[in-house]
């Protein structure tokens, strides 16, 4: 037997199992697999100490923003489809098909979260190859306070969103997110689904922040800017119990210095009510490209 | 990002999303007994004299709910019932489907002046479980008691009830729950009667396409706010009361000093747990760049090809090496290499600060080939090892997974076989080259030879044509992967080098970087 040559050898595989009667009948990659591969891509299962060597890397209270390595999201699949191997043949099928394997599953990325969502029908797996995955880990309070925080990313400053392909707590307050493309801004927004009543402290005292209530020039509804904070008023501090009346009077004086409201303007629950809905908040992470 | 107003002013439709707020839904007539009066007076009677006068009466009463709530009024609470969460610095509220229930009842039975609006008969009382004497857990069961109307008017001494007029007989064996608090306490959460006037409201809301405020359906809403912020680290209960009656015992009024409990009807009641105070969201979130620090991507897209750890021409000394590794989210880590020596490597997770381009190197067949080696300070990287073995474990992990794998395997190899066999038989099916070319003797002999080649080192070209069962050709390789400094011995070195299977130099061929 003679030995062949090997810089043609690689060539020759391909290029038989190119042909329509060597592997026209060879069986199409199950959707299970590239499916799984998807979500191996996305780092499913990875443990946090494989993508946090150091605990260091990401101290309490810090986020960072990085570039998903594609080669070694590519050795992650190399490992995966190195199970089972049996025979030179097996190598071959291997060798030949790799590289379709490989873009099928990075091409089903933005479909993983969808399905785990249920929305398998509305979210199509789109042909263009991912250029860039980007993504995030935050460590904070905020993951365990929030459960259910939105975080979205955009391109660019017209808005264009970019695709979610992974948000999960990895951990009790560790959080990781992962976009398809590079953002340029990422905003993480406190759950809104409560949209409520509430204060916020300031130097231990509740306030709110002024709305206009449609009177003078201020729009209803819309947050006076510069903000302006009305000063709540509690009954007793250590109870947390409001005086409402008191507070409703507070927030009056503080309307009319800012010229949103004068007297004779009516003042009723109504009003109360549009300067004390919380609206949630909404963190913004910008920079140029 | 367009932002629309979430208010609208009155006279205006409103859009999806967006929401008005009315001061109050005004029932045409409170709760209460009324009646019609018809009066007729017949004047021009004959006789001049008398005037005749007819009076007719009609009684009727406007009900509406008083001790207890139809089950399907309310529509949602914030929190919402059980969660869990930061809810500090909220206030409770209960959405109510019956925009003018708040309304319906004043405080004192009274019926209100055509053109005022009286304040709400019902407020949401909000009061920890370690006030009301009570373990601090949701599965402590209900603080209220179950009882009738009569249990609420005719309390028992020491309690103070509320005082109810236009009570029947049956009206005072309905059922209700109610809830006995310690008058302190009622003095020190009730709402006064100033108060109550600004925690109830009327919400008109367009959910458009999207729900808002958890209101799946059009419409008005009543809504009641509570008047005290959540408290952290406990389990807050949220009482729907009705305060008819208790028109005299609001702060800033005092209960008399011979009660020491109120009993209050409970329309509805739900509990959350406050967890411990961990500030204001925006707060946190403004705080990490001093705290942990925050690092946005390297905004300049160059990538890094190959993801050398260390070019040669670049940092000299060992400091600015290690500095430029770490740079590039290097983490130095103990390595125990195949000699048993323990030597420092450098690791990188997926997750890398700077944009890398892809390289042209893999697959790889086993994860040593995936190590990098740098001569310049014979430091190991095995980022890329790594992770190759951490896809392998996750493969083996899933069943599933390793079993369709194997089998698509299998069935290809088959495929390929028999493709191998037909084309043997009867030449080519179809040709990427020459389609039309009558199948000769030398395209099926060619053929043949491709599909040897596909099959590396099993000789199966003799097979097809003899009919003999293919034979394994006995190997002796040992590694495929391209020589590097301390994976293989000098021996093996030697031997791979010198391996005339096919397969290894092929293997060796698709391997070497």
């Amino acid at each position: 037997m003679t030995a062949i040559k090997p810089s043609s050898h690689i060539t020759e595989i391909k290029s038989a199992l190119a042909r329509a009667d060597v592997s026209g009948t060879l069986p199409e990659l199950p959707k299970s697999i590239t499916d799984w591969l998807a979500q191996l891509v996305l780092l499913d299962g990875v443990p946090l100490s494989y993508l946090v060597p150091e605990p260091d890397l990401l101290p309490t209270e810090s986020l960072r923003f990085f570039y998903l390595d594609s080669n070694w999201l590519r050795r992650l699949i190399d490992g995966a489809l190195s199970i089972g191997l049996s025979s030179s043949l097996d190598v071959g099928v291997l060798l030949a098909t790799y590289e379709d394997t490989v873009l099928e599953s990075l091409s089903k990325l933005s479909s993983v979260r969808a399905a785990r969502r249920g929305l398998t029908a509305t979210i199509e797996a789109t042909d263009e190859t991912p250029t860039t995955i980007t993504g995030f880990l935050l460590r904070s309070r905020v993951v365990s306070g929030w459960p259910g925080m939105e975080v979205a990313a955009y391109a660019d400053p017209n808005g264009r969103p970019l695709t979610l392909l992974r948000l999960d707590r990895v951990n009790s307050d560790i959080m990781l997110g992962l976009f398809m493309g590079v953002p340029s801004e990422v905003r993480f927004l406190e759950p809104p689904e409560g949209l409520h009543f509430g204060v916020i402290p300031q130097a231990g005292e509740p306030i709110v922040y002024l709305r206009g209530l449609g009177y003078g020039d201020d729009p209803a509804g819309i947050q006076i800017l510069p903000a302006v904070a009305g000063p709540l008023v509690e009954r007793d501090a250590a109870t947390g119990v409001l005086n409402i009346s008191g507070s409703v009077d507070s927030l009056k004086a503080a309307l009319k210095t800012a010229g949103a409201w004068s007297e004779g303007d009516p003042f009723t629950s109504a009003e109360f009510a549009i300067q004390m809905t919380r609206g949630a908040g909404l963190q913004i992470f910008q920079w140029s490209s | 990002m367009p932002s629309i107003p979430v208010v609208r002013e009155s006279g205006t439709d409103l859009e999806p999303g967006q929401i008005r707020f009315y001061e109050a839904a005004k029932p045409p007539l409170v709760a209460g007994e009324y009646k019609v009066s018809a009066q007729q007076t017949v004047n021009g009677l004959d006789d001049g004299q008398t005037t005749p006068q007819y009076d007719l009466e009609m009684p009727f009463s406007v009900t509406a709910p008083r001790f207890t709530l139809p089950a399907e009024t309310v529509q949602m609470t914030y929190p919402p019932a059980n969660a869990a969460g930061a809810f500090d610095n909220a206030l409770a509220n209960i959405v109510l489907r019956d925009k003018t229930l708040p309304w319906n009842r004043t405080l004192d039975g009274s019926i209100p002046p055509e053109d005022s609006v009286s304040p709400p008969w019902m407020a949401v009382l909000t009061v920890t479980a370690g006030e009301l004497g009570i373990p601090d857990t949701v599965q402590t069961p209900a603080p209220t008691v179950s009882g009738t109307v009569r249990d609420l008017t005719a309390p028992g001494t020491g309690i103070l009830g509320p005082s109810l007029t236009g009570l029947t007989a049956a009206d005072l064996s309905q059922p209700l729950i109610y809830l006995d608090l310690s008058a302190d306490l009622f003095t020190a959460v009730a709402p006064s009667s100033d108060d109550l006037a600004f925690l109830a409201h009327v919400r008109e809301v367009n959910t458009g396409n999207k729900e808002i405020l958890g209101l799946k359906e059009q419409g008005f809403y009543s809504v009641l706010v509570g008047n005290r912020l959540l408290r952290p680290g406990a389990v807050n209960y949220h009482f729907l009361v009705s305060l008819e009656g208790f028109q005299t015992s609001l702060p800033p009024n005092t209960i008399p000093s011979s009660c020491t409990k109120v009993r209050l009807a409970v329309l509805a009641w739900w509990r959350v747990t406050a967890t411990a105070s961990i500030g204001n969201f925006i707060e946190i979130m403004q705080a990490l760049p001093d705290t942990g620090g925050v690092s946005l991507p390297a905004t300049a897209f160059t990538p890094f090809t190959g993801g050398d750890v260390c070019p040669v021409s670049g940092p000299t000394t060992p400091t600015q090496v290690a500095g430029q590794a770490l740079d590039l989210g290097y983490a130095p880590l103990e390595s125990t290499m195949r000699i048993g020596e323990h030597a420092t490597a450098w690791y990188r997770g997926p997750a890398a600060p700077v944009p890398l381009g892809k390289d042209p190197l893999g697959p790889y067949l086993r994860s040593d080939a995936a190590m990098r080696y740098d001569p310049a300070t014979g430091i190991y990287d095995m980022s890329y090892a790594v992770a190759w073995e951490i896809g392998r474990l996750l493969a083996l992990t899933s069943n599933a997974m390793a079993q369709s794998l194997y089998q698509w395997r299998r069935s290809a190899t088959q495929s390929l076989l028999s493709g191998a066999r037909q084309a043997s038989l009867h030449g080519p099916l179809s040709r990427t080259t020459d389609a039309f070319a009558k199948p000769t003797q030398d395209t099926a002999k060619a053929s043949r030879q491709a599909l040897a080649d596909v099959l590396g080192s099993l000789d199966l070209s003799g097979a097809l044509v003899g009919g003999k069962v293919p034979r394994r050709v006995a190997r002796n390789l040992v590694s495929p992967v391209a020589p590097a400094p301390g994976l293989l011995s000098v021996e093996e070195n030697d031997r791979l080098a010198t391996d005339p299977d096919p397969l290894s130099s092929l293997l060796a061929a698709v391997l070497a970087p």
